[in-house]
């Protein structure tokens, strides 16, 4: 039921792109019909070279987002257990976290050239903060009652941290990869448009601006269920890891 | 509730007849597990700050069941944090087991009143039973598990080991928390209202409960309560504790026979008149002029 009216949408808004087309409002240069995206998808789907451009840009993108997981809980985890440390890097991390990616594009060349480090610096710097935040708030507001509990049984206090202060903050911590997705996709696009030779942001940048616009129609649609994609990953990574969370979830906000 | 609360099995009832009374010294003069000694504490900051505890001494001997009974917010679930060294103290000493505690000790554990916040959400019942079984090394996970089935078996929850504390109801969930205290094995339990959650049939079956397992594993036990009927029919000592900031106003000895039993002793004339006598000493409290601390 639920799922047919998600679809209902989907093929309401491509009607209507459709019918706009038809009616000759807009240029067909600029604006194609959504049928003729779709051949042109369909052509393209059936190249080589579109998937590798895909490959390119997926590995860019999961890299980054493994990397940018590993450097944000380990950060989050030392602040855990060193608040000065985190009091002192929090002002710059509220600097960092609202950077837009393409700002990053130019020093990031400065720097590490136009190969995969490039990349990767500006994709771990989108994707690490709001993991980090997440991280670092959740195991800063631990129940203290579980902590007392840990300690009264016996627990020290790596162990309260592995044991108690990470599992339970675990769900906000999901949260925060599923917004770093996001983040890391919008900075693989960006900087591939800016700086890339290849990926799909690239052909994006050379279709638009070839005026190629059903293949340019057809790369937005493409990036666009691969962000779905990407966030469903989220939801099914995060029901395998903490399915006790999303039961109590579902137990307090009955659908 | 729904569920059935499983007769403790006959092997713990024998244990029980056997297990060695309270007072072990040889000379008759009990062995103290627990020596609180002139200890006080303030919570808050600054202008919020308020003295809770107020120069309290006592003692817990060895196998020795106290009860802690003051008008409600007098500060009792402070004493009993301060006891399992989770808050430190302003003043005073505590010993256990002959040693001063500055944290949490081995061999004492803790059922807390928060009981639903304190059990992990994260955990089964079972696994949240074993959590608190970090002390004993020597066994195996294995063993452990089996363990904490048979604690959970023997406070009627059987059925929902492999349930989560939130997915059963608040009296079941202070059992898991009693449970986890039990399964610790400690020389000292300290329970903080633990039964407050539960129906008045459960309640009185989870006291002969906590009374046969404390004895069966030759526990000390000090818990802290606002019934006054409850901490008569446990205890073999009675501490009354006045109003914030809280100090020793009387401490009554139980001597009623042991074990004790739901309708006789409840009857019993030596029962009453110490009910009596801490109902009217605690109604005195309510009504006087709270001192005020130095």
């Amino acid at each position: 039921m639920r799922w047919s009216k998600r679809l209902f949408g989907v093929i309401l808004f491509f009607l209507l792109w459709q019918l706009i087309s038809a009616s000759g409002l807009v240029s067909a240069e600029y604006f194609p019909a959504a049928t003729t995206a779709a051949r042109a998808l369909l052509g393209m789907l059936a190249t080589a070279d579109f998937w590798a451009s895909f490959a390119t840009t997926a590995v860019r993108l999961f890299t980054g987002l493994a990397i940018a997981l590993a450097l944000g809980l380990g950060l989050a985890l030392l602040t855990a257990r060193a608040v000065l440390f985190r009091r002192m890097l929090d002002p710059l991390v509220e600097i960092m976290r609202v950077l837009p990616p393409p700002a990053l594009v130019p020093i990031a060349i400065y720097g590490l050239g136009l190969g995969p480090r490039m990349f990767l610096f500006i994709i771990v710097n989108a994707a690490i903060w709001p993991i980090y935040i997440n991280a670092a708030n959740a195991l800063s507001s631990t129940e203290p009652m579980q902590i007392l509990t840990g300690r009264a049984y016996g627990y020290s206090a790596s162990q309260i941290l592995w044991r108690l202060r990470f599992p339970a903050a675990l769900p906000e911590i999901f949260i925060g990869i599923r917004i770093a997705a996001g983040f890391a996709l919008l900075a693989t696009i960006a900087a591939e448009m800016l700086a890339g030779t290849n990926g799909l942001g690239y052909q994006l940048y050379n279709a638009g601006f070839s005026l190629e616009t059903p293949q340019m129609f057809a790369l937005m649609f493409v990036i666009g269920v691969f962000g779905v994609v990407i966030q469903m990953l989220t939801i099914l990574a995060r029901r395998i890891f903490i399915s006790w969370h999303t039961t109590l979830a579902a137990m307090a906000q009955p659908l | 509730m729904g569920d059935g609360i499983s007769h403790p099995d006959a092997s713990l009832s024998a244990q029980v007849g056997t297990a060695s009374g309270p007072h072990s010294g040889t000379s008759g003069v009990p062995i103290p597990i627990l020596e609180a000694r002139r200890i006080s504490k303030s919570l808050g900051v600054a202008a919020a700050r308020i003295q809770v505890i107020d120069h309290v001494s006592f003692d817990v001997a060895e196998g020795e069941f106290v009860s802690v009974v003051g008008p409600s917010g007098c500060g009792k679930t402070t004493l009993l944090m301060c006891l399992a060294g989770l808050y430190s103290l302003d003043a005073g000493s505590i010993q256990f087991a002959g040693h001063p505690i500055t944290e949490p000790p081995p061999g004492l554990s803790v059922v807390f009143q928060d009981y639903s916040r304190s059990l992990l959400p994260w955990k089964s019942n079972l696994e949240n039973v074993v959590f608190g079984m970090r002390r004993l090394a020597d066994l195996s996970r294995q063993t452990k598990r089996e363990t904490a089935r048979e604690i959970l078996a023997s406070v009627g929850l059987s059925r929902f080991e492999n349930h989560y504390p939130w997915q059963v109801s608040g009296g079941m969930q202070q059992r898991v928390a009693i449970a986890r205290g039990l399964a610790a094995r400690s020389r000292l339990l300290l329970l903080d209202e633990p039964l407050a959650a539960v129906d008045a049939q459960t309640r009185a079956e989870m006291q002969d409960l906590v009374l046969e397992l404390a004895q069966r594993y030759r526990q000390s036990c000090l818990l802290v309560t606002h019934d006054v009927d409850e901490a008569v029919y446990l205890s073999d000592r009675v501490i009354v504790l006045s109003q914030r900031p809280t100090r020793v106003v009387e401490e009554i000895m139980v001597p009623l026979a042991k074990p004790r039993d739901q309708i006789a002793t409840r009857e019993d004339r030596l029962y009453l008149d110490i009910r009596h006598a801490l109902l009217e000493r605690i109604r005195a409290l309510k009504t006087s002029v709270p001192a005020t601390g130095p």
